[in-house]
């Protein structure tokens, strides 16, 4: 029953994005400039007019709703308890990690989340307390649009999903993907008495999220010129580290390496007279 | 299919650094050992001259910039940030560029330092590449979760100096040339628009004291 309504509420504002993306004026890909291009190709965001449009109404959201509502929260439970409820809802995530681990072809971390959830969910309290990370079980994340690029699927184009944020189409389907893959959906949708349980779950674990996030939001949009690229970028960084468990820095293009000034050599300059030789 | 062979290069050159790491500081690498002991030399700088909460805020913008001119590739990495467009620019524009991109990190960084508290720096392995270098830290702090922190280390001249820091995978260089070039096509290609961005954003920076 509940799983009927949630698949209908998906399914409506999954057609809404298809039509917000198919009547987007797409930013138009450069001509006649290969560096253009080269840029254009790299920074993936034909839809970047509909993505900052909608970017602007989830600042707007946040401002009104979700910002005030974490304030609350942070200012009314201490540190502590905030990061107790986030271990309880971390905890509720490992069957979801568990399958990604074990369809990455991941055995060691696989094993690292299956003894996280018995130690958590019993001398931790019901996952309240991460007594699993004290033992030397650290925790990690995994989610099914990692498993897809564990696959070989590519990210796609990147896109601004309302509410949610900054994604992709590889990992917009493995958010939709990792909802079925969690039991705890399943036994809530059993029963239309238990919807409440679901509901009360996605808006803590809403409040939570924007409260993991609190400090890197506000640094980021303190320091940056333009907010969007800079998170733009951010996401993609993260994900590909992500992705790699955390083995990505060794291989990421920057000054240094490979690829250095692959789009232009600063020191190519017309004038030569400036820019002092490294 | 690019994609594909991409997503197996990734994995096997994430599994070859699992396996290599451990034992890659072990060997007598001087290069590496150097870069190691620069970074852990920058965080014990920064250490004594930065946390004192007693300073002032000019005090500790300027004790910031005298450690970031000696331990950073400023205008190496504000030259890569800019990218494309550094040849655009006019001498004047580089100039100013450089300036504010200079006092763009102060502003950002140099306040960070008063709200210290009992975080510590511990450098696990350095792997080395050539003339460059990636020490792997971690920045410990009291109740959450370490943070992952990576120097990119170069070795220009005779001299170390770091090009980039990545923070969980984040490098600083990276989204702030993505952010930069995304201004300047945002102001029709036009590395003015880049400019006076910036000098709006520093003169802010700089005077906010948190």
């Amino acid at each position: 029953m509940a799983v009927s309504v949630h698949l209908k509420s998906f399914l409506r504002i999954s057609f809404l994005f298809i039509a917000v993306f198919a009547l987007a004026n797409c930013a138009s890909a450069p001509e006649n400039d290969p560096e253009a291009v080269a840029e254009y190709q790299k920074i993936n965001d034909p839809a970047e007019p509909t993505n900052r449009w909608i970017f602007k109404f989830n600042q707007g959201l946040d401002k009104v709703i979700i910002k005030p509502v974490t304030g609350l929260y942070r200012a009314i439970f201490p540190d502590v308890i905030r990061q107790s409820i986030h271990n309880f809802l971390t905890n509720l995530k490992t069957p979801v990690i568990l399958a990604n681990d074990i369809m990455q072809g991941e055995p060691e971390r696989a094993g690292d989340t299956f003894a996280r959830f018995v130690i958590n969910s019993t001398v931790g309290v019901a996952g309240f307390r991460d007594q699993a990370a004290d033992w030397g079980f650290e925790p990690h994340t995994e989610d099914f649009g990692q498993t897809l690029a564990v696959w070989g699927v590519g990210e796609g184009p990147y896109i601004m999903l309302p509410i949610l944020g900054p994604s992709n189409p590889r990992d917009a389907i493995g958010t939709v993907v990792d909802w079925f893959l969690d039991p705890i959906n399943w036994w809530v949708a059993a029963d239309s008495d238990r919807a409440w349980i679901g509901y009360t779950r996605t808006v803590i674990n809403g409040i939570d999220t924007r409260d993991q996030l609190w400090d890197v939001l506000e640094d980021l949009e303190k320091s940056s010129i333009d907010f969007y690229a800079a998170l733009r970028s951010l996401y993609r960084q993260r994900r590909n580290d992500d992705i790699s468990n955390g083995a990505g820095s060794d291989k990421n293009e920057t000054p240094g390496f490979t690829g250095d000034f692959e789009l232009a050599d600063p020191e190519d300059a017309p004038d030569k007279d400036s820019g002092t030789k490294k | 299919m690019i994609l594909c062979r991409r997503g197996l290069i990734a994995l096997f050159l994430g599994a070859f650094i699992a396996v290599m790491s451990p034992s890659a500081h072990g060997a007598a690498d001087e290069f590496g050992d150097g870069a190691h002991k620069f970074v852990r030399s920058l965080a014990d700088q920064a250490m004594i001259s930065l946390t004192n909460k007693k300073l002032n805020q000019a005090d500790r913008q300027m004790k910031f910039r005298k450690l970031l001119n000696q331990y950073f590739d400023v205008s190496g990495v504000g030259k890569w940030v800019l990218g494309r467009y550094w040849r655009r620019a006019s001498k004047e524009q580089r100039t100013e560029y450089l300036n504010l991109f200079e006092d763009l990190i102060v502003g950002t960084y140099a306040k960070r330092f008063k709200e210290y508290t009992a975080e510590k720096l511990s450098i696990s392995n350095t792997t080395s590449r050539g003339n460059s270098a990636i020490v792997h830290s971690m920045m410990e702090r009291k109740d959450a979760k370490g943070l992952r922190i990576d120097w990119r280390v170069n070795f220009p001249d005779g001299n170390y100096k770091i090009i980039d820091i990545m923070v969980e995978g984040v490098s600083m260089a990276q989204t702030q040339r993505s952010e930069f070039s995304s201004v300047i096509r945002r102001n029709g290609g036009k590395v003015s628009g880049l400019l006076s961005a910036l000098r709006g954003k520093t003169e802010k920076l700089l005077a906010q004291s948190n």
